[in-house]
Protein backbone atom coordinates (compact mmCIF):
# COMPACT_ATOMS: atom_id res chain seq x y z
CA UNK A 1 0.00 0.00 0.00
CA UNK A 2 1.38 3.89 -0.65
CA UNK A 3 0.46 6.81 0.48
CA UNK A 4 0.70 10.38 -0.13
CA UNK A 5 3.10 12.02 2.22
CA UNK A 6 0.64 14.53 2.55
CA UNK A 7 -1.95 12.60 3.54
CA UNK A 8 -3.67 14.13 6.54
CA UNK A 9 -3.50 11.30 9.53
CA UNK A 10 -5.40 12.34 12.19
CA UNK A 11 -9.00 11.45 12.57
CA UNK A 12 -10.98 14.65 11.86
CA UNK A 13 -14.62 14.65 12.54
CA UNK A 14 -16.93 16.78 10.99
CA UNK A 15 -17.39 20.17 12.33
CA UNK A 16 -20.86 19.28 13.41
CA UNK A 17 -23.01 20.10 10.33
CA UNK A 18 -21.99 23.21 9.61
CA UNK A 19 -22.74 24.17 6.35
CA UNK A 20 -19.44 25.14 5.47
CA UNK A 21 -16.24 26.16 7.01
CA UNK A 22 -14.36 29.57 6.84
CA UNK A 23 -10.85 29.28 7.75
CA UNK A 24 -9.98 33.24 8.18
CA UNK A 25 -6.27 32.79 9.02
CA UNK A 26 -3.83 30.52 6.97
CA UNK A 27 -0.76 31.32 6.14
CA UNK A 28 0.78 30.30 2.75
CA UNK A 29 4.52 30.91 1.90
CA UNK A 30 6.76 31.18 -0.79
CA UNK A 31 9.67 28.28 -1.17
CA UNK A 32 12.34 30.88 -1.74
CA UNK A 33 12.30 34.65 -1.73
CA UNK A 34 13.53 34.69 -5.95
CA UNK A 35 10.13 33.33 -6.45
CA UNK A 36 8.77 36.84 -5.82
CA UNK A 37 11.66 37.89 -8.93
CA UNK A 38 9.17 37.41 -12.14
CA UNK A 39 7.15 39.75 -10.21
CA UNK A 40 9.38 42.40 -9.01
CA UNK A 41 9.95 45.35 -10.55
CA UNK A 42 13.57 44.42 -12.66
CA UNK A 43 15.45 47.12 -10.71
CA UNK A 44 15.15 45.26 -7.70
CA UNK A 45 16.82 41.99 -9.03
CA UNK A 46 20.73 43.11 -8.22
CA UNK A 47 20.15 43.39 -5.27
CA UNK A 48 18.62 40.02 -4.50
CA UNK A 49 20.20 37.98 -6.99
CA UNK A 50 24.01 39.88 -7.64
CA UNK A 51 24.09 41.44 -3.94
CA UNK A 52 22.04 38.55 -1.75
CA UNK A 53 19.62 40.29 -0.08
CA UNK A 54 18.20 38.01 2.20
CA UNK A 55 14.95 38.86 2.71
CA UNK A 56 13.26 40.04 5.79
CA UNK A 57 15.26 39.88 8.83
CA UNK A 58 14.66 40.86 12.32
CA UNK A 59 15.68 41.03 15.40
CA UNK A 60 13.32 38.28 17.44
CA UNK A 61 14.91 35.90 19.33
CA UNK A 62 13.34 33.07 19.81
CA UNK A 63 12.98 29.44 18.72
CA UNK A 64 9.75 27.84 19.01
CA UNK A 65 10.41 24.77 21.59
CA UNK A 66 8.24 22.57 19.92
CA UNK A 67 8.73 19.02 17.68
CA UNK A 68 8.29 20.99 14.35
CA UNK A 69 8.94 24.83 15.75
CA UNK A 70 6.84 27.71 14.39
CA UNK A 71 4.89 24.55 12.47
CA UNK A 72 3.24 21.60 12.76
CA UNK A 73 5.88 19.27 12.26
CA UNK A 74 3.80 17.25 9.57
CA UNK A 75 3.29 20.10 7.80
CA UNK A 76 6.41 20.06 5.32
CA UNK A 77 5.35 19.41 2.12
CA UNK A 78 6.94 16.74 -0.15
CA UNK A 79 8.85 19.49 -2.72
CA UNK A 80 11.16 20.28 -0.15
CA UNK A 81 9.86 24.30 0.34
CA UNK A 82 8.73 25.47 3.91
CA UNK A 83 5.57 24.77 5.43
CA UNK A 84 2.92 26.32 3.64
CA UNK A 85 4.67 26.61 0.45
CA UNK A 86 3.12 24.10 -1.40
CA UNK A 87 -1.25 24.22 -2.56
CA UNK A 88 -1.01 20.35 -3.32
CA UNK A 89 -0.30 19.61 0.46
CA UNK A 90 -2.33 22.77 2.23
CA UNK A 91 -5.32 20.95 0.14
CA UNK A 92 -4.78 17.67 1.82
CA UNK A 93 -4.39 18.68 4.89
CA UNK A 94 -6.28 21.80 5.61
CA UNK A 95 -9.07 22.59 2.80
CA UNK A 96 -9.76 19.15 1.97
CA UNK A 97 -8.98 17.64 5.45
CA UNK A 98 -11.06 19.80 7.25
CA UNK A 99 -13.78 20.60 5.12
CA UNK A 100 -12.41 23.93 5.05
CA UNK A 101 -14.65 25.55 2.15
CA UNK A 102 -13.57 29.33 2.33
CA UNK A 103 -9.63 30.12 3.28
CA UNK A 104 -8.39 33.48 3.70
CA UNK A 105 -4.63 33.53 3.04
CA UNK A 106 -2.59 35.97 5.08
CA UNK A 107 0.77 35.47 4.25
CA UNK A 108 4.09 35.15 6.54
CA UNK A 109 5.41 37.80 4.90
CA UNK A 110 6.62 40.58 7.03
CA UNK A 111 7.84 43.60 4.95
CA UNK A 112 6.66 45.97 7.45
CA UNK A 113 9.51 44.65 9.81
CA UNK A 114 11.79 46.68 7.54
CA UNK A 115 12.79 49.99 9.54
CA UNK A 116 14.20 51.51 6.32
CA UNK A 117 14.17 50.76 2.33
CA UNK A 118 10.59 51.27 2.02
CA UNK A 119 10.39 51.70 -1.57
CA UNK A 120 12.09 48.38 -1.69
CA UNK A 121 9.39 47.14 1.01
CA UNK A 122 6.83 48.57 -0.79
CA UNK A 123 8.35 46.65 -4.27
CA UNK A 124 8.06 43.65 -2.56
CA UNK A 125 4.61 43.88 -1.17
CA UNK A 126 3.58 44.21 -4.98
CA UNK A 127 5.46 41.30 -6.17
CA UNK A 128 3.80 39.17 -3.35
CA UNK A 129 0.43 40.20 -3.92
CA UNK A 130 0.71 39.27 -7.46
CA UNK A 131 2.38 36.01 -6.64
CA UNK A 132 -0.22 35.13 -4.69
CA UNK A 133 -2.85 35.97 -7.07
CA UNK A 134 -1.25 33.94 -9.77
CA UNK A 135 -0.26 30.65 -7.37
CA UNK A 136 -2.39 30.79 -5.20
CA UNK A 137 -5.83 32.42 -5.52
CA UNK A 138 -6.26 31.61 -9.44
CA UNK A 139 -5.37 27.53 -8.87
CA UNK A 140 -8.02 27.52 -6.03
CA UNK A 141 -11.42 29.26 -5.58
CA UNK A 142 -11.37 28.22 -1.91
CA UNK A 143 -8.65 30.66 -1.58
CA UNK A 144 -9.39 34.45 -0.72
CA UNK A 145 -6.72 36.69 -0.97
CA UNK A 146 -4.97 39.83 1.58
CA UNK A 147 -3.46 42.66 0.33
CA UNK A 148 0.08 43.06 1.31
CA UNK A 149 1.23 46.18 2.21
CA UNK A 150 4.48 48.28 3.43
CA UNK A 151 2.60 50.02 6.33
CA UNK A 152 5.79 52.57 6.83
CA UNK A 153 4.50 54.55 3.54
CA UNK A 154 0.70 54.42 3.77
CA UNK A 155 0.27 56.75 0.90
CA UNK A 156 2.06 53.88 -1.15
CA UNK A 157 0.25 51.43 0.59
CA UNK A 158 -3.18 52.48 -0.61
CA UNK A 159 -2.52 52.61 -4.28
CA UNK A 160 -1.08 49.17 -3.72
CA UNK A 161 -4.53 48.41 -2.41
CA UNK A 162 -6.36 50.26 -5.33
CA UNK A 163 -4.11 48.32 -7.94
CA UNK A 164 -4.90 44.53 -6.71
CA UNK A 165 -7.98 45.11 -3.97
CA UNK A 166 -10.69 44.89 -7.40
CA UNK A 167 -9.57 41.21 -7.61
CA UNK A 168 -12.52 39.11 -7.36
CA UNK A 169 -10.65 36.48 -4.36
CA UNK A 170 -8.92 39.57 -2.69
CA UNK A 171 -11.13 40.40 0.35
CA UNK A 172 -8.74 41.93 2.78
CA UNK A 173 -6.17 44.40 3.87
CA UNK A 174 -3.28 42.80 5.73
CA UNK A 175 -1.78 45.00 8.54
CA UNK A 176 0.83 43.69 11.13
CA UNK A 177 0.52 44.48 14.75
CA UNK A 178 3.51 46.54 15.42
CA UNK A 179 3.47 47.87 18.96
CA UNK A 180 6.72 49.52 20.03
CA UNK A 181 7.84 52.01 17.14
CA UNK A 182 5.42 53.39 15.39
CA UNK A 183 1.82 54.64 16.24
CA UNK A 184 -1.24 52.29 16.79
CA UNK A 185 -3.44 52.50 13.06
CA UNK A 186 -5.48 55.30 14.60
CA UNK A 187 -3.05 57.50 14.12
CA UNK A 188 -3.80 59.92 11.06
CA UNK A 189 -0.81 58.74 9.59
CA UNK A 190 -2.68 55.14 8.49
CA UNK A 191 -5.73 56.92 7.22
CA UNK A 192 -5.16 56.59 3.64
CA UNK A 193 -4.44 52.88 4.23
CA UNK A 194 -8.31 52.87 5.77
CA UNK A 195 -9.56 55.14 3.29
CA UNK A 196 -7.93 52.73 0.55
CA UNK A 197 -10.02 49.87 1.77
CA UNK A 198 -13.20 51.44 2.50
CA UNK A 199 -13.43 52.13 -0.97
CA UNK A 200 -12.18 48.92 -2.24
CA UNK A 201 -14.73 47.13 0.41
CA UNK A 202 -12.16 45.31 1.78
CA UNK A 203 -11.66 44.07 5.69
CA UNK A 204 -8.74 45.08 7.39
CA UNK A 205 -7.12 42.45 9.26
CA UNK A 206 -4.98 42.57 12.29
CA UNK A 207 -2.20 40.14 12.52
CA UNK A 208 0.96 40.39 14.57
CA UNK A 209 4.81 39.41 13.85
CA UNK A 210 8.38 39.01 14.69
CA UNK A 211 8.09 42.79 15.05
CA UNK A 212 5.14 42.21 17.87
CA UNK A 213 6.62 43.69 20.65
CA UNK A 214 5.48 43.80 23.99
CA UNK A 215 6.07 45.91 27.20
CA UNK A 216 9.14 44.42 27.94
CA UNK A 217 10.02 44.33 24.66
CA UNK A 218 11.06 41.04 24.07
CA UNK A 219 10.62 38.94 27.11
CA UNK A 220 12.95 36.23 27.96
CA UNK A 221 11.20 33.27 26.29
CA UNK A 222 8.91 32.53 24.00
CA UNK A 223 6.10 31.30 26.01
CA UNK A 224 6.15 35.35 27.77
CA UNK A 225 6.25 36.91 24.26
CA UNK A 226 3.27 34.45 22.47
CA UNK A 227 0.93 34.67 25.37
CA UNK A 228 1.43 38.57 25.33
CA UNK A 229 0.02 38.63 21.96
CA UNK A 230 -3.52 39.92 22.30
CA UNK A 231 -1.91 42.95 24.34
CA UNK A 232 -1.09 44.08 20.72
CA UNK A 233 -4.70 43.44 19.52
CA UNK A 234 -6.23 45.66 22.44
CA UNK A 235 -3.89 48.17 21.58
CA UNK A 236 -4.48 48.35 18.38
CA UNK A 237 -8.11 48.58 18.48
CA UNK A 238 -8.25 51.33 21.16
CA UNK A 239 -5.89 53.05 18.55
CA UNK A 240 -8.91 52.50 15.64
CA UNK A 241 -11.53 53.27 18.43
CA UNK A 242 -10.19 56.23 19.82
CA UNK A 243 -8.43 57.77 16.68
CA UNK A 244 -11.97 57.85 15.29
CA UNK A 245 -11.22 55.31 12.06
CA UNK A 246 -14.13 53.11 13.31
CA UNK A 247 -16.72 56.14 13.37
CA UNK A 248 -15.26 57.58 10.12
CA UNK A 249 -15.57 54.18 8.24
CA UNK A 250 -18.80 53.16 9.24
CA UNK A 251 -19.18 50.34 6.89
CA UNK A 252 -15.34 49.44 7.76
CA UNK A 253 -15.18 45.50 9.46
CA UNK A 254 -11.72 44.78 11.59
CA UNK A 255 -10.85 41.25 12.06
CA UNK A 256 -8.19 41.24 14.44
CA UNK A 257 -6.23 37.61 14.13
CA UNK A 258 -4.68 35.17 16.28
CA UNK A 259 -4.70 37.14 19.51
CA UNK A 260 -7.34 34.29 21.04
CA UNK A 261 -10.35 36.08 22.14
CA UNK A 262 -10.97 35.65 25.68
CA UNK A 263 -9.79 39.26 26.24
CA UNK A 264 -12.92 40.92 24.31
CA UNK A 265 -14.93 40.85 27.16
CA UNK A 266 -12.15 42.18 29.47
CA UNK A 267 -11.54 45.25 27.25
CA UNK A 268 -14.66 46.29 26.10
CA UNK A 269 -16.11 46.51 29.76
CA UNK A 270 -12.46 48.30 30.14
CA UNK A 271 -12.82 50.62 27.31
CA UNK A 272 -16.33 51.99 28.10
CA UNK A 273 -15.30 52.42 31.57
CA UNK A 274 -12.91 54.64 30.63
CA UNK A 275 -14.84 56.60 27.86
CA UNK A 276 -17.40 57.67 30.10
CA UNK A 277 -15.12 59.73 32.42
CA UNK A 278 -12.75 60.30 29.90
CA UNK A 279 -15.14 61.59 26.57
CA UNK A 280 -13.61 65.15 26.37
CA UNK A 281 -10.67 63.93 25.33
CA UNK A 282 -12.12 61.72 21.99
CA UNK A 283 -15.10 63.96 21.33
CA UNK A 284 -15.52 62.75 17.73
CA UNK A 285 -16.95 59.26 19.19
CA UNK A 286 -20.64 58.72 19.37
CA UNK A 287 -20.92 55.78 20.74
CA UNK A 288 -19.92 53.67 23.38
CA UNK A 289 -16.41 51.76 22.56
CA UNK A 290 -18.28 48.61 22.95
CA UNK A 291 -20.78 49.33 20.56
CA UNK A 292 -18.28 50.05 17.94
CA UNK A 293 -16.33 46.36 18.57
CA UNK A 294 -19.88 45.09 18.47
CA UNK A 295 -20.26 46.32 15.18
CA UNK A 296 -16.93 46.39 13.23
CA UNK A 297 -14.82 44.12 15.03
CA UNK A 298 -14.03 40.62 14.81
CA UNK A 299 -11.60 38.40 16.28
CA UNK A 300 -10.53 34.77 14.83
CA UNK A 301 -10.89 32.10 17.47
CA UNK A 302 -7.10 30.79 17.24
CA UNK A 303 -5.40 29.65 19.46
CA UNK A 304 -8.76 28.45 21.37
CA UNK A 305 -8.48 29.20 24.93
CA UNK A 306 -10.45 26.08 25.42
CA UNK A 307 -13.07 27.23 27.53
CA UNK A 308 -15.80 24.25 29.18
CA UNK A 309 -18.95 25.06 27.17
CA UNK A 310 -20.58 26.43 30.34
CA UNK A 311 -17.97 29.93 30.78
CA UNK A 312 -17.64 29.90 26.96
CA UNK A 313 -21.53 30.51 26.95
CA UNK A 314 -21.30 32.82 29.92
CA UNK A 315 -18.71 34.36 27.67
CA UNK A 316 -20.70 35.10 24.49
CA UNK A 317 -23.04 36.29 27.06
CA UNK A 318 -20.64 38.59 28.17
CA UNK A 319 -19.70 40.13 25.01
CA UNK A 320 -23.16 40.73 24.21
CA UNK A 321 -22.93 39.12 20.46
CA UNK A 322 -22.61 35.45 18.71
CA UNK A 323 -21.52 37.17 16.06
CA UNK A 324 -17.80 38.48 16.82
CA UNK A 325 -16.19 35.04 16.52
CA UNK A 326 -14.93 34.05 13.48
CA UNK A 327 -13.09 30.64 13.32
CA UNK A 328 -9.53 29.77 11.75
CA UNK A 329 -6.74 27.26 12.09
CA UNK A 330 -3.77 29.23 11.96
CA UNK A 331 -2.58 26.30 9.33
CA UNK A 332 0.36 25.55 9.16
CA UNK A 333 1.38 26.69 12.60
CA UNK A 334 2.51 24.40 15.28
CA UNK A 335 -0.86 25.93 17.32
CA UNK A 336 -3.03 24.62 15.04
CA UNK A 337 -6.94 24.45 15.71
CA UNK A 338 -9.10 21.92 14.44
CA UNK A 339 -12.69 23.17 13.19
CA UNK A 340 -13.77 20.11 14.89
CA UNK A 341 -11.99 19.91 18.34
CA UNK A 342 -11.05 23.64 19.30
CA UNK A 343 -14.74 24.66 20.08
CA UNK A 344 -16.31 23.03 23.10
CA UNK A 345 -18.34 20.24 22.89
CA UNK A 346 -22.35 20.69 23.31
CA UNK A 347 -22.59 24.40 22.18
CA UNK A 348 -25.91 25.18 20.16
CA UNK A 349 -25.62 23.92 16.93
CA UNK A 350 -26.82 27.52 15.65
CA UNK A 351 -23.63 29.31 17.70
CA UNK A 352 -21.53 26.77 16.26
CA UNK A 353 -22.43 27.38 12.68
CA UNK A 354 -22.28 30.99 12.97
CA UNK A 355 -18.66 30.83 14.34
CA UNK A 356 -17.63 28.56 11.93
CA UNK A 357 -19.52 29.91 9.08
CA UNK A 358 -21.99 32.56 9.01
CA UNK A 359 -20.05 35.13 11.12
CA UNK A 360 -16.94 35.46 8.48
CA UNK A 361 -19.32 34.96 5.94
CA UNK A 362 -21.06 37.76 6.60
CA UNK A 363 -17.85 40.10 7.02
CA UNK A 364 -16.07 39.18 4.16
CA UNK A 365 -19.47 38.19 1.91
CA UNK A 366 -19.16 34.82 1.16
CA UNK A 367 -22.08 32.81 0.39
CA UNK A 368 -22.88 29.18 1.06
CA UNK A 369 -22.47 26.46 -0.70
CA UNK B 1 -43.06 71.88 46.17
CA UNK B 2 -40.76 75.31 45.83
CA UNK B 3 -37.90 75.81 47.85
CA UNK B 4 -36.31 79.34 47.52
CA UNK B 5 -32.26 78.41 48.18
CA UNK B 6 -30.58 81.50 47.98
CA UNK B 7 -30.58 85.02 46.14
CA UNK B 8 -29.81 84.54 42.63
CA UNK B 9 -26.96 86.91 42.51
CA UNK B 10 -25.48 85.10 45.40
CA UNK B 11 -23.94 82.48 43.42
CA UNK B 12 -21.03 83.14 40.63
CA UNK B 13 -21.33 82.56 37.44
CA UNK B 14 -20.30 78.54 36.57
CA UNK B 15 -20.55 78.14 39.97
CA UNK B 16 -22.02 74.58 41.65
CA UNK B 17 -23.25 75.10 45.16
CA UNK B 18 -25.11 72.05 47.23
CA UNK B 19 -28.26 72.88 49.21
CA UNK B 20 -29.89 70.22 51.16
CA UNK B 21 -33.80 70.77 50.35
CA UNK B 22 -36.41 68.19 51.70
CA UNK B 23 -33.80 65.97 52.80
CA UNK B 24 -32.08 65.55 49.66
CA UNK B 25 -28.55 66.73 48.55
CA UNK B 26 -29.33 69.17 45.40
CA UNK B 27 -26.59 70.79 43.51
CA UNK B 28 -27.59 74.35 41.63
CA UNK B 29 -25.58 75.05 38.72
CA UNK B 30 -25.71 79.04 37.78
CA UNK B 31 -24.18 79.05 34.07
CA UNK B 32 -22.43 81.68 32.76
CA UNK B 33 -25.62 83.30 30.50
CA UNK B 34 -26.80 83.09 34.02
CA UNK B 35 -29.43 79.73 33.63
CA UNK B 36 -29.57 78.13 36.89
CA UNK B 37 -29.79 74.43 36.63
CA UNK B 38 -30.88 71.66 39.97
CA UNK B 39 -29.74 68.17 39.95
CA UNK B 40 -29.36 65.77 42.50
CA UNK B 41 -26.21 65.90 43.81
CA UNK B 42 -25.03 62.18 43.74
CA UNK B 43 -23.43 60.95 40.24
CA UNK B 44 -25.23 58.05 39.57
CA UNK B 45 -22.03 56.45 38.73
CA UNK B 46 -20.44 55.60 42.58
CA UNK B 47 -21.86 58.42 44.50
CA UNK B 48 -19.35 61.79 44.28
CA UNK B 49 -20.54 64.95 45.25
CA UNK B 50 -21.36 66.57 41.84
CA UNK B 51 -21.03 69.68 43.88
CA UNK B 52 -17.18 69.06 44.20
CA UNK B 53 -16.88 69.02 40.22
CA UNK B 54 -16.84 71.85 37.84
CA UNK B 55 -19.52 73.88 35.56
CA UNK B 56 -18.52 73.15 31.86
CA UNK B 57 -19.38 73.90 28.52
CA UNK B 58 -20.18 70.89 26.30
CA UNK B 59 -17.39 69.38 24.31
CA UNK B 60 -17.85 67.93 20.89
CA UNK B 61 -16.61 67.27 17.60
CA UNK B 62 -17.45 66.38 14.44
CA UNK B 63 -14.05 65.61 13.12
CA UNK B 64 -11.49 63.77 14.29
CA UNK B 65 -8.87 65.76 15.67
CA UNK B 66 -11.29 69.10 16.22
CA UNK B 67 -12.60 70.34 19.17
CA UNK B 68 -15.70 72.62 19.24
CA UNK B 69 -16.85 73.73 23.27
CA UNK B 70 -20.98 74.16 22.87
CA UNK B 71 -21.07 76.86 25.59
CA UNK B 72 -25.14 76.58 25.42
CA UNK B 73 -25.01 72.93 26.68
CA UNK B 74 -23.86 73.20 30.37
CA UNK B 75 -22.55 69.65 31.68
CA UNK B 76 -21.84 69.21 35.16
CA UNK B 77 -18.66 67.36 35.35
CA UNK B 78 -18.44 64.83 38.55
CA UNK B 79 -14.96 65.17 40.47
CA UNK B 80 -14.08 62.09 40.95
CA UNK B 81 -14.13 59.93 37.19
CA UNK B 82 -15.25 63.07 35.52
CA UNK B 83 -18.57 61.60 34.28
CA UNK B 84 -20.52 64.48 32.18
CA UNK B 85 -23.75 64.93 32.81
CA UNK B 86 -26.13 67.22 30.60
CA UNK B 87 -27.71 70.01 33.09
CA UNK B 88 -30.56 70.45 31.17
CA UNK B 89 -31.53 66.39 31.28
CA UNK B 90 -28.57 64.73 33.97
CA UNK B 91 -27.99 62.24 31.17
CA UNK B 92 -24.52 61.43 30.77
CA UNK B 93 -23.25 62.49 27.29
CA UNK B 94 -21.01 59.07 27.28
CA UNK B 95 -23.87 56.50 28.15
CA UNK B 96 -27.34 58.53 28.38
CA UNK B 97 -29.29 55.13 27.73
CA UNK B 98 -27.68 53.77 31.69
CA UNK B 99 -26.77 56.89 33.39
CA UNK B 100 -28.41 59.61 34.73
CA UNK B 101 -29.12 62.12 37.79
CA UNK B 102 -32.41 63.75 38.36
CA UNK B 103 -32.55 66.87 37.41
CA UNK B 104 -35.18 69.70 39.20
CA UNK B 105 -36.54 72.94 37.56
CA UNK B 106 -35.43 76.00 38.85
CA UNK B 107 -36.86 79.16 38.61
CA UNK B 108 -36.28 83.18 39.23
CA UNK B 109 -39.09 85.00 41.39
CA UNK B 110 -38.46 87.79 43.28
CA UNK B 111 -34.54 87.40 42.70
CA UNK B 112 -34.41 84.23 44.80
CA UNK B 113 -33.58 80.92 43.14
CA UNK B 114 -36.47 78.48 43.56
CA UNK B 115 -36.08 74.64 42.87
CA UNK B 116 -39.49 72.53 42.71
CA UNK B 117 -38.36 69.37 44.86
Amino acid sequence: MSTSAVTEKTDVRKPNGASGVVDVDVHEYYEKITDLLPYLDPKWHRFIIEYGWPGVASSWPYVVPTVGGSNRADSRPPTGGPPGSDLATMRSQLLDAHGITHAVLTGNFHVASMEAWFDLATALASAYNDWVIENWLERDQRLFGSVQVAVQDPAAAAREIDRVGAHAQMVQVFLPMIVGPRAGYGDPQYRPIFEAAARNNLVVGLHHGRMTKTLFGYPNYFIEWHQAVPHAGMCHAASLICGGVLEEFPNLKVVILETGYTWLAHFMWRMDQQYKGLRVEVPWLKRLPSEYMRDQVRLSTQPAEELNPKHFLQFIDMIGSEEMLLFSTDYPHFDFDSPARSLPGGLPVELKQKILFDNAAAVYGFERE
Amino acid sequence: MQHAVCASEAMRPGELRAFVIAGKSIVVARTGDGSYYALRNLCSHQGAPLDAGRLVDEVRSERVGAFEVAASKAVVRCPWHGYEFLATTGRCLADPEHQRVRTYPVTIKDAMVLVDV
